[in-house]
C-alpha cells in the first residue's frame, strides 16, 4: 500500500523538474508573492521598530504624574506647590549616597517642543524639550553623558540626546540654538540606550520656566518607586490628598499606550495593504497555475492512463504552487530584511515631536511572511489542482501537446 | 465587422482568466486609490477658498503660544482686513475615547472670518451673549447625541481653571459646513470666558487668524508680519491655511516617504505581473490573429485590436478598484481621524489614467512585436 506516496513523490518531482519550461508563468507567481511579502515586511518592521523603542523606554518601577485628565506630557499641568507635596508622599524611592540625607528620587519637569530643521531632509519637525533639574539623572540611571558635560543650573545651556542630534541639523557640540529668542549653547550629548528619551533635548528647568513664561506651572513629574508594588500606596496617597489632582501612570504602561496609538495607523495600513495585495497575488497565482495545468493536460492524461490515481496529480500541482510561493516568500522577506533591517527612521511620537527608531525585521516577521506566502500559494493552487484531477483521460490524450 | 464584437470575443475567450486578471488589476488600483491620496495630502491639503486667509503660528513650536497683543500689531499691517485667534483647549470629554478638537475663539471675529461654517444666527447670538457658550460640529453632535441646551463637561489637561474643577459649557448651536475642509467634529467655546477663568496663561493664544483684503498679496503680507516680530521672544511663522496644515502633515515625514516606497513596490509588482499575464494570453492566440490576417485584416488593425483589448481589460480592473477605494476612504474616515480630508480627486484620477495606459502598453509590447513578424502560414499550420 505504499504506492500512493511513491506516486506522489514521482509526479511532484517530475512536475518540479519541468518548472523551467514554464519559467515565465512561474516567475509571475513568484514575483507577485515576493511583492506582497516585501511590502508587508517593510510595514511591520517599521511598526515593530517603533513599538520596541517606545516599549523599552518604560520601567516598571518608574511613575509619571501628570495633571488630572492629561494623557500626554505636553498637556500636563502641575503647580510647584503640588510637586512639593508629592515629594513627601510614601512609596517613593530615595537616593542613598553615603553621608547625605536621603532625597526622594523625583524629578519635576517642564515639557515642550521646538520646531527645528531636519538633518538631510527638507522641512522642520518637533524636537521634544525637557526642563530638568539634577534629579532627572537620579530618576533615569540609563541616561549617561557621552560627550561634553551635564547642565549647570541657571545657565542658558542645553544637552542633546544622540538620536536627536542625528535627526536634527545644528545640534552639534558647541553649536547654539535659539529658543524663544534666547540662544542656548549645546554643552553635551547623552545616550539613553536607544530609548525614546534619546530623542529629547534637556535644559535647566528654572531657565526654561523663565524663557517659556511658564510661571509656577510644571508639566510632568517622574519618580522612582521603592518597588514596582508601591504604586498602589502612592496612588492612594494622591487620591486622598485634596490638594492634589493627578493622573498616575506606571511608566511602562504609559509607553505601551503611546506605542499602541503611534503604531495604530501603521498597523491599519499594513493589514489593509496586505489583504488587498494578497487577493491580487492569489488571483495571479490562480491564473498562472490554471495555465500550467492546461499546458500539462496531455502529460496528466498520460499519467492517468498508465495507472496513476488523481491524488498524486492534485498534490503535484499543490506542491508546485507551494514551492513557488515558498521561494517567493523567502525572497520578499530577504529583500525586506536587506533593505530595511536596522534602517533608522523617525516618526511622530508624543505631541507632534519626533522619535527616532530602527526598523526591526525579526525572525518571527520573516516566518509570518513565509507562512502568508504559503497560504497564498495554497489558495492559488487548490482550484487548479482540482481541475487537473478532473481531466478526462480520453480528451486529454486527444488534445494537442 | 464590428470592432466591439471582435474586442469582446477576445476578452471573453477565456472568461476565467479575464476575471482573475481583472481581480488582480482591481486590487492594484484599489491600492492606488487608497495610497495616492495620502501622498497628495502632503502636497495639497488645502483651503478651497484660495489664499485670502493666513494663519500666524509661533515660529518656535507647533505646541507653543503667542501673546494676544500680536493680533493688534497684525491688524495694523496694510492689506489686512480682519484678525481673529484660536487656542487649543484640549481636555477630556466623557471617557476620552472619542477625541475631537476643542478651540477657544472670540465670538465677534472668528465666525465672520470663516463663512464656510454654517451656523444659525440664533446660535451666533447665543454664543456671543452667553459666557459659557459652546458649539459643536454636526458629526460630534450625531456621535454623542448632543442637542442644543445640553451641558458639556470637559475635564482639563493643559488648561486647569482657577477653581481646579472641570469646565462646564452650555451647547448653544450645532454647525454644518459648506465645504469639506471644515472639521465637523470640532467644538468651539467662548474665548473671553476661557481667558478669564484659566489658571495660567491669560493672554496667550495658539494661532492668530488673518483675513486679507485681496488674494494676491498673501506672500508679501506673510513676510511683513513675520518681520514685525523677528528677533523677539515670540517670533512668528505666517502661512496660508494650506501650508499650515502641511506643516502638521510634515511631522509624519518619513512615513510619507515610506508610503511612496510601498506604492512603488506595489505598482512594480502588479504592472509586471499583469503585463505578463496579458502577454501570455495573447501569445496563445497568435493563430487566431493569423486567421484574421488571412481574411484580409491589416497588420496595423490586428495590432490595434490587441491594444484595444488590453486597454479594455486594464480598464475593467481599474474602474471597480478605484470605485471600491473611494468607498473605503469614505468609510475609513469614520474610524481613522487621520484620514480626514483625503479623497480621490483629479490628481489621483490623472495618475490612474496614466497607469492604465502604462500597464496596457507594457502588456501589448511583446504581442504587438510578434504580430509585426507574424508568419501567417506557419501560424495557421498550428491550428
Amino acid at each position: 500500500m505504499n504506492m500512493l506516496p511513491r506516486q506522489i513523490l514521482a509526479v511532484s518531482l517530475l512536475n518540479l523538474a519541468t518548472l523551467r519550461s514554464r519559467s515565465g508563468s512561474s516567475a509571475v507567481v513568484l514575483t507577485g508573492i515576493a511583492g506582497v511579502v516585501f511590502v508587508l515586511t517593510a510595514l511591520f518592521a517599521m511598526a515593530n521598530g517603533l513599538r520596541e523603542t517606545l516599549q523599552s523606554s518604560g520601567e516598571e518601577d518608574r511613575v509619571l504624574l501628570l495633571g488630572k485628565g492629561s494623557r500626554s506630557e505636553i498637556n500636563g499641568s502641575i503647580s510647584r506647590d503640588q510637586a512639593a507635596i508629592i515629594a513627601g508622599l510614601p512609596g517613593i524611592a530615595a537616593s542613598r549616597l553615603p553621608g547625605t540625607t536621603p532625597v526622594p528620587l523625583l524629578s519635576a519637569e517642564l515639557y515642550a517642543t521646538a520646531n527645528l530643521p531636519r538633518r538631510n531632509q527638507p522641512g522642520r519637525a518637533g524636537l521634544p524639550l525637557r526642563g530638568v533639574g539634577a534629579a532627572a539623572f537620579g530618576v533615569r540611571p540609563e541616561v549617561r553623558m557621552t560627550n561634553g558635560r551635564d547642565l549647570l543650573p541657571g545657565r542658558f545651556e542645553i544637552i542633546v540626546g544622540e538620536a536627536a542630534a542625528r535627526m536634527f541639523a545644528g545640534l552639534e557640540m558647541g553649536a547654539t540654538i535659539s529658543l524663544k529668542g534666547v540662544d542656548f549653547l549645546v554643552v553635551g550629548h547623552f545616550t539613553a540606550g536607544g530609548r525614546a528619551t534619546e530623542s529629547e533635548a534637556w535644559l535647566d528647568v528654572n531657565v526654561m520656566a523663565n524663557v517659556f513664561k511658564r510661571g509656577a506651572w510644571l508639566n510632568t513629574i517622574r519618580l522612582r518607586l521603592e518597588s514596582p508594588e508601591s504604586l498602589d500606596m502612592l496612588t492612594t496617597a494622591i487620591m486622598t490628598d485634596r490638594r492634589l489632582a493627578n493622573s498616575v501612570f506606571r511608566e511602562s504602561d504609559f509607553y505601551n499606550e503611546q506605542s499602541e496609538s503611534s503604531t495604530r495607523l501603521m498597523t491599519i495600513v499594513g493589514v489593509t495593504v496586505g489583504i488587498i495585495m494578497a487577493i491580487g497575488a492569489i488571483a495571479t497565482a490562480l491564473n498562472s497555475l490554471y495555465s500550467a495545468v492546461s499546458a500539462r493536460t496531455r502529460e496528466i492524461a498520460i499519467l492517468r492512463a498508465i495507472g496513476f490515481s488523481a491524488t498524486p496529480i492534485v498534490v503535484s500541482v499543490l506542491v508546485e504552487s507551494l514551492v513557488l510561493s515558498f521561494i517567493g516568500g523567502l525572497l520578499g522577506a530577504a529583500l525586506g530584511w536587506l533593505v530595511f533591517d536596522g534602517l533608522s527612521m523617525t516618526s511622530m511620537g508624543a505631541a507632534y515631536s519626533q522619535v527616532a527608531f530602527r526598523f526591526a525585521v525579526e525572525p518571527e516577521l520573516v516566518l509570518s511572511g513565509v507562512l502568508l506566502a504559503l497560504f497564498i500559494g495554497f489558495l492559488g493552487g487548490l482550484l487548479p489542482a482540482l481541475r487537473a484531477a478532473r481531466i478526462s483521460v480520453v480528451e486529454g490524450l486527444r488534445s494537442a501537446a | 465587422m464590428n470592432w466591439f464584437v471582435l474586442l469582446s470575443a477576445g476578452l471573453w475567450r477565456r472568461p476565467g482568466r479575464t476575471l482573475l486578471t481583472t481581480l488582480s488589476l482591481a486590487s492594484a488600483f484599489l491600492l492606488v486609490g487608497l495610497l495616492f491620496p495620502i501622498l497628495l495630502l502632503f502636497e495639497n491639503r488645502g483651503d478651497s477658498t484660495g489664499i485670502t486667509r493666513l494663519i500666524v503660528q509661533p515660529r518656535h513650536s507647533i505646541t507653543d503660544f503667542l501673546p494676544i497683543n500680536h493680533a493688534v500689531t497684525i491688524q495694523g499691517v496694510p492689506g489686512v482686513r480682519s484678525v481673529s485667534h484660536q487656542t487649543w483647549f484640549g481636555g477630556t470629554f466623557r471617557d476620552g475615547t472619542d477625541s475631537f478638537a476643542r478651540w477657544a475663539v472670540p465670538a465677534d471675529s472668528y465666525f465672520p472670518m470663516h463663512p464656510e461654517m454654517i451656523l444659525s444666527s440664533a446660535a451666533l447670538d447665543a454664543f456671543a451673549r452667553l459666557r459659557t457658550a459652546a458649539i459643536v460640529g454636526q458629526k460630534t453632535a450625531d456621535r454623542f447625541g448632543l442637542k442644543v441646551g445640553d451641558r458639556l463637561t470637559i475635564v482639563p489637561d493643559i488648561w486647569p481653571n482657577k477653581e481646579a474643577t472641570a469646565w462646564e459649557f452650555e451647547l448653544v448651536g450645532i454647525f454644518d459646513a459648506s465645504d469639506n475642509n471644515v472639521d465637523l467634529t470640532a467644538m468651539y467655546l467662548n474665548h473671553a470666558y476661557f481667558d478669564e477663568y484659566r489658571a495660567w496663561g491669560a493672554g496667550l493664544v495658539s494661532y492668530i487668524n488673518v483675513g486679507l483684503e485681496s488674494g494676491g498679496s498673501a506672500g508679501d503680507i506673510s513676510t511683513t508680519i513675520d518681520a514685525r516680530f523677528a528677533n523677539s521672544a515670540d517670533e512668528t511663522t505666517t502661512s496660508s491655511e494650506r501650508d499650515f496644515a502641511l506643516g502638521f502633515a510634515e511631522q509624519l515625514g518619513d512615513i510619507g516617504l515610506m508610503i511612496s516606497v510601498i506604492l512603488g513596490a506595489v505598482l512594480f509588482t502588479i504592472a509586471l505581473v499583469t503585463a505578463n499575464t496579458v502577454a501570455h494570453g495573447m501569445r496563445e492566440r497568435m493563430a487566431e490573429f493569423a486567421v484574421l490576417r488571412a481574411m484580409g485584416f491589416q497588420k496595423l488593425t490586428t495590432q490595434l485590436l490587441v491594444t484595444g483589448e488590453a486597454l479594455a481589460l486594464v480598464l475593467l480592473g481599474a474602474l471597480p478598484g478605484l470605485l471600491i477605494s473611494a468607498v473605503l476612504v469614505e468609510l475609513g474616515q469614520e474610524y481613522v481621524p487621520q484620514l480626514a480630508g483625503i479623497d480621490i480627486g483629479p490628481q489621483t484620477l490623472t495618475a490612474s489614467v496614466v497607469l492604465v495606459l502604462v500597464v496596457a502598453l507594457l502588456a501589448v509590447l511583446q504581442p504587438a512585436l510578434r504580430l509585426k513578424r507574424l508568419h501567417i502560414v506557419d501560424e495557421l499550420r498550428k491550428l
